[in-house]
């Protein structure tokens, strides 16, 4: 028996809709009937075979299909598992997972497949979350970091950290446990340098999980001007298609409007908003409020106007802006203005140049994840409790240095590792597995 | 109503004189069986009580109405407070302790309660009747109709002493050994395990050059252990004395290494890492040219000294030639060498947590024989098995203190749960909540839990009255007063938070504590001073302890988990856990699978 209802599961593992395929997964206890009444063969382990799929009662064939048997333990759940890839109309897919739901199959709940992988023993719990980044992932960067995760190397770097401060603990602990004239005292130097060594390590990782936030909710880029400066026009050109509602009436785009592009392997949003300027129209000031609440989230800002898009920057703008003069084609600007990017987005001027720059920040980002082989955290789970710990350690140096008694720095230490714990999911704590597994889609 | 119930006691030593006295004082008829009753709470290693962790169980042993703190009170030689430079929380009492006033003290204490009554024999066996203890049996036949069993019988489980290459069977130098009852319980289905644990030699005073010693001396300010210690305490203030080993007391040592009982492999049992014979020490620390001894009095004008630092299993020989190689020892003569003991001991994942077997209502295991080590581990499990034995024939609740009580509930909880390779030694550090574990607040903490349970004495009863009322009018007086500090004014409460602050730095702190006992300001300061740093650790530690409160049924069959590791599941079959908390903290069980565990029990329930 397994510690959850012991009921065999089925999902389709692929989007729905129509595809070329689709992927069916039935996971539960014992599979080798079903398997067999379903294709009216033995199951071979791990072999993927091609047959005939039959409809359990009336016997009816339902799909040429690749059936591929899991046994149990070494499959994704760790309970027997089938895997059908059959045609991907929509038809075909409810035929049979109808057919399979005549038994005692039900269908899986969100995540429930890896749930089971967890409780199982298939997984830890960053590895389960890093599933949930993978499925939700938008860009072949996120898919990396979250198989980085999924592969144990973010646990094993926290485990390196959590080591080194239960190493110090323990020198710590050891000098609490006998009395002076037994053995010697570490200096508060010693303590304090190891404390701040390990504080910048953390805080590398806090600084990268900045860039986690990008690798996987993706780079804002908002594009910013007076009405009609032919923002829309721009995010259109950028995005090769007609996205937006181009027009020359002052205010056109009203609310705003975002597409999604992948630059060096990051996802990069693009959000075209409205135009700054009121026009007395009650909708704008909608409008209005909508970019401003866009311009607090973005990672960069495209500041467009036709003349001096300097002018259009403001103190409160904390993130980069690339300033871009629009409509070259009908104003001719001879003078060549340095930080400026001349566009015009009927000829395609000047936007490789646009794209090369924001290429360049995204590079920025994932090469300093891969340059720094620093852990990313990628749930604001993880990274709440990553910048808790590293404040914990900034607390610790200071008690070092103020002396204030090493029963209070080595309680504040033992803070520190068990939040660590905690990201690693040592800890058990029921509203994690809730949160963590309420994330995931169907079919995973 | 009932008949007054029954509880043998197998065994006098510090667990046993502490569980006597807890049982009578719930209201049991207590029978304290020994084999001589004359070696009642002896000191049979170092004449000393308390020490870093030890002294807080002390301090909790008296918080609950114990023996130990009071006895070690009267009959201390030198006080003094260990680890004050790293912080109240570790600061520790430790008393040298007149080995001879000590027995007879605790003796008469005992022998003067109405419910405890003395016989002199041994335990060797015991009925059990549908799964319930229901008679001890003598050495002689003699069986003693009784409703629990506290067995208590510290190294004296086929004790075996080594000296060198020569080993005979003894509970202590000169005592002999116990054997039978072993038999009976492993009969049982208990396991059982060996340990060793050592003493040093014991040298002829006179023979020891004295003019070549270093003083060391006791506090100038002594505290006492006890609440019932009359202030102002002003016991003897005996000097001890440090000499230092050299190399060439090492290299006998190290020549004669193979000939070492512990070196040569004689002895089966693990000793203690923390605790080293001197053999071991020089191996251990080799860089180390010098280790320090202490030359202890064993009792007032006793011409006996034990040598701190130097236990040891060398043949007798070898551990004189040795020692003469110090220069204040030159002369020196044994009054017996030092030796190490091997004994029987139940690997404690047999008890709950009120230290009553699992598998045999009734009887109780106290003490070394659960695998600790020192007089105060030992006399904190008297207490609690005594207090348990009694509160469940009289049906009342059992009293289980959680590790965030007490040192004490860290022992047990430890014990239970832990897997113990060494004889087991209480530390600050197995504390979690260190911060709030304080030598100073254990009334606090205990003793009205300890009234609860039926523990405590009137005369106790009102010191804590007035003694915590003291403690809560001085914390109220801080926060209303105003103190200037730089020109501006804060509270006093606030000052005293700071790093350099102090209660009594300040002339309206003074004029505060005017009426205040110094026990009741030094607590008072110190709770405002840690306040922050315990809700912090109470924050930390608050997760964990919810796992606590997760119960797991006895019967639980971990086999319907399949998930879990074989080797966990293993575990948890063996051990039974009461808790989630105690299965999360057993050795070899994967967090997974607690995790696993906690999903199943709280879908379950």
């Amino acid at each position: 028996m397994v510690p959850y209802d012991q009921e065999t599961i089925v999902a389709l593992a692929t989007p729905p809709g129509v595809g070329a395929l689709a992927v069916l997964r039935i996971s539960g206890e014992r599979l080798i009937p079903l398997y067999k009444q379903l294709t009216r063969t033995p199951p071979k382990n791990r072999f993927a075979s091609f047959c005939k799929l039959y409809h359990p009662d009336s016997g009816e064939v339902l799909d040429e299909v690749v059936a591929t048997f899991f046994q149990s333990p070494k499959s994704f759940t760790g309970e027997d598992m089938i895997e059908i890839s059959c045609h991907g109309g929509e038809a075909v897919q409810s035929n049979i997972i109808s057919a399979i739901l005549c038994g005692n199959t039900r269908l899986a709940k969100p995540g429930e497949f890896s749930f089971r992988a967890y409780m199982n023993g298939k997984m830890d719990l960053l590895q389960a979350e890093a599933v949930a980044s993978l499925i939700a992932s938008k860009s072949t960067y996120s898919t990396k970091v979250g198989l980085h995760h999924l592969n144990g190397k973010v646990t094993d770097q926290l485990s390196s950290i959590k080591s080194k401060i239960t190493n110090l603990l323990a020198i710590i602990e050891n000098e609490l446990n006998f009395s002076e004239d037994e053995i010697d005292k570490t200096s508060i130097e010693t303590i304090a340098g190891k404390i701040d060594t390990v504080h910048a390590e953390v805080s590398a990782i806090v600084e990268a999980s900045s860039f986690g936030r990008q690798i996987f909710s993706g780079v804002r880029v908002v594009l910013f001007g007076k009405p009609n400066s032919g923002k829309s026009s721009l995010f259109n050109a950028l995005l090769g298609f007609d996205r937006a509602i181009v027009s020359s009436t002052p205010g056109t785009t009203r609310d705003t409007v975002e597409a999604w592009i992948e630059l060096e392997g990051l996802p990069v949003c693009i959000i075209d908003t409205a135009g700054v300027w009121e026009s007395g129209e009650y909708l704008d000031n909608l409008g209005v409020e909508k970019t401003q609440s866009e311009l607090d989230r973005a990672d960069i800002c495209l500041l467009i106007d036709e003349d001096d898009p300097a002018s259009l920057k403001s103190d409160n703008m904390k993130m980069p802006v690339i300033l871009i003069r629009s409509k070259l084609d009908k104003n001719q600007h001879n003078e060549y203005v340095e930080d400026i990017i001349q566009t015009s987005s009927k000829t395609q001027q000047g936007l490789k140049e646009l794209l090369t720059q924001l290429s360049t920040y995204c590079l920025r980002i994932s090469q300093h994840s891969e340059n720094n082989s620093t852990a990313v955290m990628t749930t604001r789970r993880q990274r709440v409790l990553l910048k808790n710990s590293r404040n914990i350690l900034h607390e610790a140096s200071n008690q070092a240095r103020e002396n204030i008694g090493t029963d209070i720095l080595a309680s504040t230490l033992r803070q520190f590792v068990i939040c660590i714990q905690d990201v690693i999911g040592e800890i058990p704590n029921e509203n994690i597995m809730d949160t963590v597994f309420k994330n995931f889609c169907v079919g995973k | 109503m009932t008949a007054q119930p029954t509880i043998v006691i197998a065994g006098c030593g510090h667990a046993g004189v502490e569980a006597a006295w807890a049982a009578a004082n719930i209201g049991a008829k207590v029978i304290v069986v020994t084999m001589d009753t004359s070696a009642t709470a002896r000191l049979s290693c170092n004449p000393a009580i308390g020490g870093l962790g030890k002294g807080h169980l002390v301090k909790e042993i008296d918080a609950l109405g114990g023996i130990m703190g009071r006895a070690a009170d009267k009959c201390g030689i030198q006080f003094k407070t260990l680890n004050k430079s790293k912080g109240r929380a570790v600061w520790s009492l430790r008393a040298q302790i007149d080995k001879q006033l000590y027995p007879r003290f605790v003796s008469n204490l005992l022998h003067k309660h109405k419910n405890i009554q003395f016989v002199e024999g041994e335990v060797v066996d015991f009925i059990v009747d549908n799964s319930k203890i229901s008679s001890a049996v003598l050495r002689d036949g003699t069986p003693i109709k009784t409703n629990a069993i506290i067995v208590c019988s510290g190294t004296f489980l086929n004790g075996l002493i080594h000296i060198g290459n020569a080993q005979f069977p003894a509970g202590r130098i000169g005592e002999k050994p116990s054997i039978g009852l072993t038999d009976s319980i492993v009969n049982y289905g208990f396991t059982l395990s060996r340990l060793k644990t050592g003493t040093p030699p014991r040298l002829l005073s006179d023979s020891v050059d004295w003019s070549m010693t270093t003083l060391a001396q006791g506090d100038e300010n002594p505290q006492p252990f006890s609440v019932l210690t009359r202030r102002p305490f002003d016991p003897l203030n005996i000097p001890c004395h440090i000499v230092n080993t050299n190399i060439s007391v090492h290299t006998i040592l190290e020549e004669n290494l193979s000939r070492s009982a512990m070196y040569s492999g004689k002895i089966s049992g693990a000793g203690p890492r923390y605790c080293p014979s001197i053999e071991d020490k020089i191996v251990r620390f080799k860089s180390r040219e010098s280790h320090q001894l202490f030359l202890e009095p064993e009792w007032m004008g006793s011409n006996q000294i034990y040598v701190n630092g130097f236990s040891t299993s060398m043949p007798a020989e070898v551990q004189l030639e040795a020692l003469r190689k110090v220069p204040a020892l030159k002369r020196v003569e044994f009054i017996r060498p030092g030796y190490a003991i091997e004994y029987d001991y139940f690997p404690t994942s047999q008890l709950k947590s009120t230290l009553e077997t699992k598998s045999i209502a009734g009887l109780y295991f106290a003490g070394q024989l659960n695998g600790t080590s020192g007089y105060e581990e030992a006399a904190a499990q008297g207490l609690m098995a005594g207090s348990n034995a009694a509160l469940k024939l009289f049906e009342n609740n059992p009293l289980i203190l959680g590790r965030h009580e007490a040192y004490i509930g860290v022992l047990i909880d430890d014990l239970i749960t832990k897997e113990i390779n060494e004889p087991y030694r209480m530390f600050t550090s197995s504390a979690e909540h260190r911060l709030s574990l304080r030598s100073d607040n254990a009334g606090l903490r205990l003793t009205e839990k300890g009234v609860k349970a039926g523990l405590i004495s009137e005369t106790q009863k009102k010191k804590h009255t007035s003694f915590s009322n003291e403690v809560v009018q001085i914390k109220q007086g801080c926060e209303k007063l105003r103190v200037a500090i730089d020109g501006s004014p804060i509270s006093l409460h606030d000052y005293i938070k700071r790093p350099e602050g102090g209660l009594l730095k300040r002339a309206e702190g003074v004029k505060l504590c005017d009426n205040f006992s110094g026990d009741a300001i030094f607590t008072a300061e110190t709770d405002i001073k840690y306040q922050g740093y315990v809700i912090n650790e109470n924050a930390r530690v608050g997760k964990l302890k919810k796992l606590d409160g997760i119960k797991i049924p006895p019967a639980f069959d971990y086999h319907i988990l399949t998930s879990l590791s074989s080797e966990s599941r293993e575990k948890l079959t063996n051990i039974k856990p009461e808790t989630l908390g105690q299965a999360s903290r057993l050795a070899g069980v994967r967090p997974a699978d607690i995790g696993v565990l906690a999903i199943y029990l709280q879908s379950s329930s």
